[in-house]
């Protein structure tokens, strides 16, 4: 499964930075793709869904022209309730944020300026998350199919 | 000044006519001095001549030898005098002896008296011809003395009986009661000091009265000569005569034909009574007069002082408050200038915390970035040598012409373009049969080549593709990350040289020329962070040039309308900016689609500490300090607002300002 991070920031600056970072630091197998607003994020979305991908994880910036960070998040939750997210920001109010927590399961608050370490950390521990559920799922799933298999031979 | 003027006019007024009237008193004075002595020569003339003619009686009736004893009786009652007045008339014969009187005709009683010593006798018996002292026809008329026979004062007129044969017959003598005069000199007042007397030629007094009491007195002889050198047919003042007993007016009036004279003198005292009485009135009055000015004048110029006083006052006063109001003006005027700055710096703090997260966030961009740079290199440093060597040349040509690629300043893509790019990418290397096809183009995205990536097939197919590319992407990295550190610095740069251009205060005020669009860029760059939270600015700027201003001023006037747009679409909308040319000038717009301003209170938005926000958010004094600056450009500032549509705010600015 390629693991799929989705980068969205108004500022290019930003955005290059955030993509040059976890191109390099994510593990194999991952792909960073990158928007620089709300609707644009969206409309990657759809393109992936349309080539049958899904992305893992949203990093989206709070203040942004067009959509604000909680809206697009609230949005995103509601077509893609797995899809972990994130939300990088200089300057949040509190009813935004509260918002973003309640209605769209945030999984982390990031702080700019960040520190790459902390990026990659909480990238990878979301990664890992997602596979630890993903495998716990499978094996799950696997058990499921086993006990069956076995109920069956009984 | 005048009123010196007036005092020795009147002054002078008063002395003239008391001097006038001193002369005319004077004047007067000798006047009635030489009537009287005019007056009383006729009385003593007519005297004279009586007694006179006696005289010549008897020296006729001697020539004819007729003369009898009786007829010296006869002629003193003939001349119409009383015994009072002539009491004797004698015959002396040429011896000196009495011969004959009216009072004793046969001279028995007086007997024989010697009159040879006495003057007048002398006179005529010493023969001297001619005689200045003998009247006419040879009267001679003697000193005042006291009568050997009368016994009594008496001026003696004596006639030289001289026969026309030569021969003398004696003389005729005439005793003349002087009494009878003075009495008549007494008659007049003339004061206490006054004088009147009957002066003989050789300056003996015959008959006097002086102070209005008969008294014998004696003329200085130099007086006398004084008076005769003055004194003609007509009579002459003199007054302060040299040597004098009693100075003053005299008159003296020669008696007709005889050498006699009447004096009448009296004292400049007694002409001048009434004079000085005059004289104390006026001088009295006078002295009144010249108080009464002095006070008056004294009064006046008090009055005049006083009010120059409280002119003076007054004036200082003026100049005192003038002061006070320019110092206040100027007060005023810096405090204004305050206030302008002041309203600056508090909308650069609402917007500070903006600024701030502006600044911050290409800050955080550099950051990653630079952190990338260290990571990357560090890697590069470790595997990239190695790499390299273990490389056959083929490949290591092609991975130095990928290395060069990687460099090449490309276009900026919006990740829309690089996502269709690496999309178009992948399906080539897929179709080239390229292994993870889409990682590699990933990686060729990241590093920027775009296209042609089949030139660098060496690569993509090598066994270690995924190292090599991975080590060519850090190498990327590394560009990559630097480009955007400088890319951030640039932004960071704007907004800095934005916030200084905005808190610029131009001390100086002088006006220069300058882009307008630099201004409202400068604006819009410090209000980005507000704008990005949902307001859509378009822009309009058409190529109008430079217009003469105070651009830090302005900067004020543009930061107040977009703040007010903002804040009317509470950052959600479309603000429109435009600058274009009209009527000869500049006109800027900014226009929001918020909900408009209502009529009532479009007329009082321009008024100073008119607001509609609640207390503490704003000073309402920025439409206020808009229209000041725009006063200040000769421009102006219209409104044009719909409810439910929007506002729109248009400046106009002339070009050029007027010469001062």
């Amino acid at each position: 499964m390629s693991h799929i991070v989705l980068c969205v920031d108004d500022d290019k600056t930003v955005l290059n930075a955030l993509r040059t970072l976890l191109t390099n630091t994510l593990p194999e197998g991952c792909r960073v793709e990158v928007a620089e607003s709300g609707p644009e994020c969206i409309e990657v979305c759809q393109a992936l869904e349309a080539e049958g991908l899904m992305p893992l994880m949203v990093i989206s910036d709070f203040i942004m022209p067009q959509m604000r960070g909680d809206e697009l998040l609230v949005r995103l939750h509601a077509r893609y309730p797995s899809m972990i997210k994130v939300m990088l920001t200089g300057q949040a109010d509190f009813a935004g944020v509260r918002r973003v927590i309640n209605e769209a399961s945030l999984y982390r608050f990031i702080d700019k300026p960040f520190k790459n370490a902390d990026m990659v950390l909480t990238v990878k521990t979301a990664i890992e998350f997602k596979q630890t559920e993903c495998d716990l799922r499978d094996e799950i799933t696997h058990l499921k199919s086993r006990i069956t298999e076995l109920e069956g031979q009984t | 000044m005048l009123l010196c003027l007036s005092l020795a006019l009147v002054w002078g007024a008063m002395t003239y006519i008391l001097l006038a009237k001193y002369q005319s008193a004077i004047e007067a004075q000798r006047s009635q001095n030489s009537n009287l002595a005019k007056t009383f020569a006729e009385q003593t003339l007519r005297v004279f001549k009586s007694v006179d003619q006696a005289t010549l009686r008897v020296r006729d009736a001697v020539a004819n030898q007729t003369l009898t004893n009786a007829d010296l009786i006869r002629f003193t009652h003939e001349t119409g005098l009383t015994e009072a007045i002539l009491p004797q008339l004698s015959y002396v014969g040429g011896d000196g002896r009495l011969i004959s009187s009216n009072l004793d005709p046969h001279a028995k009683n007086t007997g024989y008296v010697d009159l040879s010593e006495r003057v007048h006798i002398q006179t005529h018996l010493s023969g001297a011809q001619p005689n200045p002292t003998l009247g006419p026809q040879g009267l001679y008329i003697g000193q005042t003395l006291v009568g050997k026979v009368s016994g009594a004062r008496t001026i003696q007129l004596s006639r030289h009986l001289l026969m026309p044969d030569g021969s003398s017959k004696g003389m005729v003598v005439a005793s003349l009661n002087p009494s009878y005069l003075e009495d008549n000199f007494k008659e007049v007042d003339l004061g206490s000091q006054s004088l009147i007397a009957l002066v003989g030629q050789d300056g003996f007094v015959r008959a006097s009265v002086q102070g209005g009491q008969a008294s014998p007195i004696q003329l200085a002889s130099t007086l006398w000569q004084q008076l005769l050198a003055h004194t003609t047919d007509n009579p002459s003042v003199i007054s302060k005569v040299e040597e004098d007993p009693v100075s003053g007016i005299w008159a003296a009036q020669a008696v007709k034909d005889y050498p006699i004279y009447m004096v009448v003198q009296t004292s400049v005292q007694q002409a001048l009574v009434s004079w000085f009485a005059a004289r104390d009135v006026s001088v009295a009055l006078t002295i009144l007069f010249s108080l009464t000015m002095l006070l008056g004048a004294a009064g006046y110029l008090r009055g005049t002082l006083k009010l120059e006083l409280s002119n003076r006052e007054l004036e200082n006063n003026v100049r005192e408050r003038t002061q006070l109001l320019t110092s206040a003006l100027a007060d005023l005027k810096a405090t204004q200038s305050q206030l302008i700055q002041s309203e600056k710096m508090v909308t650069l703090g609402q917007l500070l915390a903006n600024v701030a997260h502006e600044i911050n966030t290409p800050i955080g961009a550099i950051k990653s970035s630079g952190e990338s740079i260290s990571d990357a290199l560090e890697k590069v440093l470790a595997n990239f040598p190695s790499l390299v060597m273990s490389l056959d040349k083929t490949t290591r040509q092609s991975f130095a012409a990928l290395l060069v690629a990687a460099q090449q300043p490309v276009f900026p893509l919006s990740s829309r373009e690089e996502r269709q790019n690496t999309r178009v990418l992948s399906l080539e290397l897929t179709n080239a049969g390229v292994a993870d096809a889409q990682t590699k183009a990933d990686l060729l995205t990241a590093m920027r080549i775009t296209q042609e990536p089949m030139r660098y097939a060496v690569i993509l197919h090598h066994a270690r593709a995924k190292e090599i590319l991975g080590t060519a992407n850090q190498i990327a990295t590394i560009i990559n990350s630097a480009e955007n550190i400088n890319t951030a610095v640039d932004q960071v740069g704007k907004i800095v040289f934005a916030l200084k251009s905005f808190s610029h205060t131009d001390h100086k005020q002088e006006f220069q020329k300058a882009n307008l669009v630099n201004g409202l860029e400068t604006v819009l760059t410090i209000y980005n962070n507000a704008i990005k939270q949902g307001v859509e600015v378009t822009r309009f700027y058409q190529n109008v040039g430079s217009v003469e201003c105070l651009e830090s001023e302005l900067n004020q006037v543009w930061t107040n309308l977009i703040h007010n747009a903002l804040q009317a679409m509470r950052n959600s909308g479309t603000l429109k900016v435009s600058v274009f040319a009209q009527d000869g000038g500049v006109a800027v717009s900014v226009a929001d689609n918020g909900p408009g301003i209502p009529e009532d209170i479009k007329v009082k938005i321009f008024e100073p500490f008119f607001t509609t926000k609640p207390i503490g958010e704003g000073s309402g004094l920025g439409l206020d300090i808009v229209k000041k600056i725009l006063d200040k450009h000769h421009g102006r500032i219209d409104l044009h607002s719909e409810m439910g549509v929007g506002t729109t705010f248009t400046v106009w600015l002339p070009l050029q300002q007027p010469e001062s």
